[in-house]
């Protein structure tokens, strides 16, 4: 139980100088006549210089002092602005998406993933839901994310700024597949098993491009932590790896799917689309603040105007459990929802 | 504002550390966050504008941190532990420049009283007692680092200093 005293507050402030000079005047009078707040006082100071005492005897372990890797240590904005560094990090990316790509292919769907698609194709929405966790995908298996990072690799794994644009085109999204939509979903097992393919070898080339221009594309972003970020806190677009929408999907029917990836999960939940709403993936940055959220801005610069979606009536708001506050990666994939009386 | 990580880690490396310490209570994780709070800092420094104080920037991103690894590891606050009023033993625990071997093993005995008290407060007094006393960050920088009003960090702080003032028997 937590005691509750006005009176504690002013012998609080007291001690830490915060009490103007009447309040103080005020109460030196009654520490003069009133010996129990007089003990008060001398308990709190106590326990204020306790405190300090116990913040002193603290021995941090040697570790402490090596605990950054030397990499780091420096100015930041030199060290990462070094173009084999830069090389070096896109190059990375690249392997392991590439890695990935390949170990999704050579393994069969999750089970989870495999009934999700199985309900979708009987007609069945995504379970819609307000609040939704975020669940692995199948590619967290693969043992080449899953290797121990030293502090220099995971600089070079996080979906930093400069990598951003490289993993747009992120292999993760094969693991999902296309959903069956009002044009394609008279589609054969055969069928999109080759449209899968042939959007696989897409993404592929999607990647190649990405890393040709990703010196270029990589000044575009920007990305901080802490109170320093004043980004746009609506997001108006944001075509990612140079794909139009329509090339795939025609425009959604009464309702869409939306699917949300960052850091290696995703989470997806059926809406109603009530404004210009057109199909397509768009890459962006959000701030999660609370489990909630706050703030949605696109990734590409500048937006592309004929491929509007706007994400905050999509994103803003979302509940998401079990994700740290900060900023992060997201892909929103908006896809027509099909029918259920097909 | 150029601010160079190496100052910044050579200042804030063991505050940040004592702050993880106490919030994870293991020596492991609080290596691993602390190292995970510089990645932060030295990622989010470029950015860094001097529109906040570097302190409290700092510990902004190393409570945030460790907050959503509370959660994360299902830590409930907990309320004070009843009965701690019945030690009765009045140590006075400000430095002494020679301690003798009883009075100091006195007082570390009653710094223990008041760390296991200070663990039994619930989360978000045991912060602000810790920012004000343990790390001495004025209201203000408290009152920005937890992103709560500055009349909240004063009763708050009050209300912990008394428990703790009770829970050992001053």
């Amino acid at each position: 139980m937590v005691v509750e005293d006005p009176g504690t507050e002013r012998l609080s402030r007291l001690i830490d100088g915060d009490l103007d000079p009447l309040e103080t005047e005020a109460l030196a009078a009654t520490l003069e006549t009133d010996r129990g707040v007089r003990r008060e006082l001398e308990g709190l100071s106590r326990v204020r210089s306790s405190l300090l005492s116990l913040a002193d005897r603290e021995r941090p372990p040697e570790r402490l002092d090596a605990l950054v890797d030397p990499l780091l240590r420096g100015q930041p904005e030199t060290a990462f602005a070094r173009p084999w560094v830069r090389r070096l990090a896109a190059a990375a990316v690249v392997v392991l998406g590439v890695s990935v790509i390949i170990g999704v292919q050579r393994q069969q769907p999750d089970p989870a993933i495999q009934n999700w698609q199985e309900r979708a194709r009987e007609g069945a929405a995504a379970e819609p839901t307000e609040r939704f966790s975020l669940a692995p995908l199948p590619t967290s298996s693969v043992p080449a994310v899953e290797r121990p990072l030293g502090a220099a690799d995971r600089l070079l794994a996080a979906p930093e700024p400069e990598i951003e644009s490289v993993l747009a085109a992120a292999p993760v999204l094969e693991v999902m597949g296309p959903l069956d939509t009002a044009t394609t979903g008279d589609a054969t097992g055969s069928d999109r098993k080759d449209r899968d393919v042939k959007q696989s070898a897409r993404h592929k080339s999607l990647a190649d491009d990405e890393v040709r221009n990703g010196g270029e594309r990589a000044a575009e972003a920007d990305v901080q932590d802490g109170p320093a970020g004043a980004e746009p806190p609506l997001l108006q677009a944001g075509q990612s790896a140079g794909r139009s929408a329509s090339e795939e999907f025609a425009a959604p029917p009464a309702g869409a799917q939306l699917f949300i990836f960052m850091k290696a999960e995703t989470a997806w939940r059926s809406f109603d689309p009530d404004g210009p709403c057109e199909a397509g993936r768009y890459a962006l940055r959000i701030r999660i603040e609370n489990g909630v959220v706050r703030e949605v801005w696109p990734v590409a610069n500048p937006p592309a105007p004929t491929n509007q979606v706007r994400a905050s009536q999509l994103v803003l708001g979302l509940e998401i459990e079990n994700v740290a506050d900060g900023q992060y990666a997201a892909e929103v994939v908006v896809e027509p929802r099909r029918p259920p009386d097909r | 504002m150029a601010v160079d990580f190496d100052e910044v880690y050579e200042r804030f490396r063991r505050p940040v550390w004592r702050l993880a310490k106490r919030f994870t209570e293991n020596e492991e994780e609080a290596l691993d966050t602390t190292q995970e709070v510089f990645l932060r800092v030295w990622r989010g420094l470029p950015g860094f504008r001097g529109e906040a104080k570097l302190s409290t920037w700092v510990f902004q991103i190393a409570w945030n941190h460790l907050r959503a690894y509370r959660r994360k590891m299902g830590r409930q606050p907990l309320t004070v532990r009843e009965g701690m009023n019945d030690t009765g033993v009045l140590v006075d625990v400000a430095p002494d420049p020679q301690p003798d071997p009883e009075r100091r093993a006195a007082a570390a005995e009653m710094l223990d009283l008041v760390e296991a008290a200070l663990r039994e407060l619930p989360e978000h007094y045991q912060i602000v007692v810790w920012l004000r006393d343990g790390e001495d960050l004025s209201y203000e920088e408290i009152a920005q680092v937890l992103d709560v009003p500055i009349g909240t960090v004063r009763s708050r702080l009050a209300r912990a200093r008394s428990s703790l003032r009770q829970a050992v028997g001053w």
